[in-house]
C-alpha cells in the first residue's frame, strides 16, 4: 500500500494526542515475520498497552531491557520514526511506548 | 428428510503448495469435481456463493463472477462473499439464506484461494489487511494479532507454550488420515516448541499454513434432490460480527462473536452441546482451537489449555467429542476462502459415513466454526441427518 504523505499526516493528527501519556502492558509480542514495511527492525516487539485513561492502544516498544518487557509494566508514550520509507520516500513519524522510570 | 435446505455433496482440490494451479484453475478444479460427484449438470445450478479474500491482492484480479462465467458458461449470480478467513463460511451463510427466500432452487458455494505465488513478507502483509489500521500500524501481523492474545490467555490461566503445542500436535495426527490435507505428518510437542517463532509465543508449528486450495458443496431445496443424494441437513448456520481491532473489544481472553454465533445456531437447531460428537473449529493457531472450544461453550472458560495438554478431542482419547479430524486449518492447510467449505465438507463427509479411515461412528449431528480477522466474523453450523 502506498505511504502517503497524506494518510501520515492524517494519522498524526490521532498520534500526537498519545505523546506524553503514560499507560500499562495489557499484552506483548516480538513479531519474527514482518511486513516490508518493518524489514530492517525485525524482530521487534508490540505492545498492547492500557493508557491510564483505560483507553487501549498499540506500539512498538523500545529502549527496553528484557525484564522490562512484562505484563503490567508502566510505559510511556514517545516520538519516533515509524518503519522504512517506502516508494514515496516519505519518513514517517508516530508514537512508539519506552519503559517509564 | 425434513423439508429444509440440504448440502447433498462436497468435492475438494488437494490442499498444499499447487505451483501448476492458477486462481482459475482451482475454481475450475471445484466446479467440475463437484458436479461429477453430485451428478448434475452446470445448468441445474441457480446461483453461485464464492468465498474468496485474496484474489485482488495476490492475483490482482477482481470481479471473480465473471471470471466463473467465463470458465464455465453459465449466466447465473455469482456472489463472491469476503470475509478474511471466514469467506468460505460466510458464502455457505449466505447461500443457506438465499434458499430460503428461493424455494426449488440449486446453489453451489465454492471457496478457492491461492496464496503461494508472494513471498513470506508479502503475504504477511496482505493477510494483515484483516487487521485494524491501527494494529497494521504497530506492525502487528494477523499472527501477532493472536500471539497477544495468547499472551493474555496464558498469563491469566497460567499455561504455557507447552499447552497450545498440543493442539497442533493433535491436528497433524487427525492430517495424517486426510488424503487431501497439506501436511500428512505427525509432529511432537518437542518438534512444535522447537520450531521458530512468528510472533512469540507462536510458533510455525503453532500456525496454519499457507495453502493453495479450493473446495465446494451444492445446497439445495428441491425434494427431488435431497431424496436421491446423500443429504445432510442444514440446521442452523449463524453469523456474528466485533470490532476488528482487538483494543475495542470488552474481553481479551474470548472471541464474543463465537460465542454469540455459537448461542444463536444452538437456539435455532434446537440440540444441546451434549448432542454434538464431531466438530471442525477454527484452529488459524493453536490458541484459537482453545478459545474456540471455550466460547462454543463445550469447556469451561480457562480449562481449555488444560483439556488441550490432555488431548481430550483426539481420535485416539475415546470420548465423545472429536474435534478437527480434518487435520484442522493447522495439518489440512489454511487456503483461506476454501477453508470454510472444508470444515462444512468435513462434517458432511463424516455425517454420511464417508469419511474413511477418520470416519467416527455413530452421528447424529455436526458442528463447524469459521473465524474472520482475529474474531471480526464468526459463523457457527449445524448439520444433521
Amino acid at each position: 500500500m502506498s505511504q502517503s504523505a497524506v494518510r501520515v499526516w492524517r494519522k498524526q493528527q490521532q498520534d500526537k494526542k498519545k505523546l506524553g501519556q503514560s499507560g500499562m502492558i495489557r499484552s506483548w509480542t516480538e513479531v519474527f515475520v514482518s511486513p516490508p514495511k518493518f524489514d530492517s527492525i525485525t524482530p521487534y516487539t508490540v505492545v498492547l498497552v492500557e493508557l491510564d485513561s483505560k483507553e487501549l492502544v498499540y506500539g512498538q516498544l523500545v529502549d527496553f531491557e528484557t525484564d522490562d518487557r512484562r505484563i503490567g509494566k508502566k510505559v510511556t508514550a514517545v516520538f519516533r520514526k515509524i518503519g522504512d520509507v517506502g516508494d514515496e520516500d516519505v519518513v514517517e513519524y508516530g508514537v512508539k511506548f519506552k519503559p517509564s522510570k | 428428510m425434513k423439508n429444509q435446505n440440504a448440502i447433498i455433496g462436497y468435492y475438494s482440490t488437494k490442499f498444499g503448495e499447487l505451483w501448476d494451479k492458477t486462481l482459475d484453475d482451482l475454481i475450475m478444479d471445484a466446479f467440475q469435481g463437484i458436479l461429477q460427484e453430485v451428478k448434475l449438470e452446470a445448468s441445474a445450478i441457480d446461483a453461485v456463493f464464492l468465498g474468496n479474500m485474496l484474489g485482488g491482492v495476490v492475483e490482482e484480479n477482481l470481479l471473480l463472477s465473471a471470471h466463473v462465467s467465463e470458465l464455465t458458461g453459465i449466466h447465473v449470480p455469482v456472489y463472491r462473499v469476503e470475509a478474511a478467513c471466514a469467506s468460505g463460511g460466510l458464502a455457505f451463510q449466505s447461500a443457506d439464506d438465499y434458499l430460503n427466500s428461493h424455494p426449488d432452487s440449486t446453489v453451489m458455494v465454492l471457496g478457492a484461494e491461492k496464496m503461494t505465488d508472494i513471498g513470506a513478507g508479502e503475504i504477511t502483509k496482505s493477510l494483515a489487511a484483516a487487521a485494524s489500521v491501527d494494529e497494521q500500524a504497530a506492525g502487528l501481523t494477523f499472527p501477532g494479532v493472536y500471539a497477544i492474545l495468547a499472551q493474555i490467555y496464558l498469563d491469566k490461566y497460567g499455561y504455557n507454550e507447552e499447552h497450545l503445542a498440543s493442539i497442533s500436535v493433535k491436528n497433524h495426527a487427525h492430517g495424517v488420515l486426510n488424503e487431501k490435507a497439506h501436511f500428512r505428518r505427525y509432529v511432537t510437542i518437542d518438534n512444535v516448541l522447537e520450531s521458530p517463532y512468528v510472533a512469540y509465543p507462536l510458533k510455525v508449528l503453532d500456525s496454519s499454513p499457507i495453502s493453495d486450495g479450493a473446495a465446494t458443496v451444492i445446497l439445495t431445496n428441491k425434494k427431488e434432490h435431497i431424496a436421491s443424494s446423500k443429504a445432510v441437513s442444514i440446521l442452523a448456520s449463524e453469523v456474528a460480527t466485533d470490532s476488528i481491532s482487538i483494543a475495542k473489544r470488552k474481553n481479551l481472553d474470548s472471541l464474543e462473536a463465537t460465542v454469540i454465533a455459537a448461542e444463536k445456531a444452538f437456539k435455532k437447531a434446537g440440540i444441546g452441546r451434549q448432542d454434538v460428537h464431531v466438530m471442525e473449529v477454527h484452529d488459524c493457531f493453536s490458541i484459537a482451537e482453545i478459545l474456540a472450544l471455550e466460547d462454543l461453550g463445550f469447556w469451561e472458560k480457562g480449562k481449555g489449555g488444560q483439556l488441550a495438554k490432555e488431548m481430550v478431542t483426539s481420535r485416539e482419547s475415546g470420548s465423545n467429542l472429536i474435534v478437527n479430524t480434518s487435520g484442522g486449518l493447522k495439518a489440512a492447510g489454511h487456503p483461506v476462502g476454501g477453508t470454510g467449505i472444508k470444515q462444512i465438507g468435513e462434517i458432511y463427509l463424516q455425517l454420511t459415513g464417508q469419511a474413511g479411515e477418520r470416519q467416527v461412528k455413530n452421528l447424529q449431528f455436526g458442528l463447524t466454526h469459521n473465524v474472520g480477522g482475529s474474531g471480526g466474523v464468526a459463523v457457527v453450523s449445524i448439520l444433521g441427518v
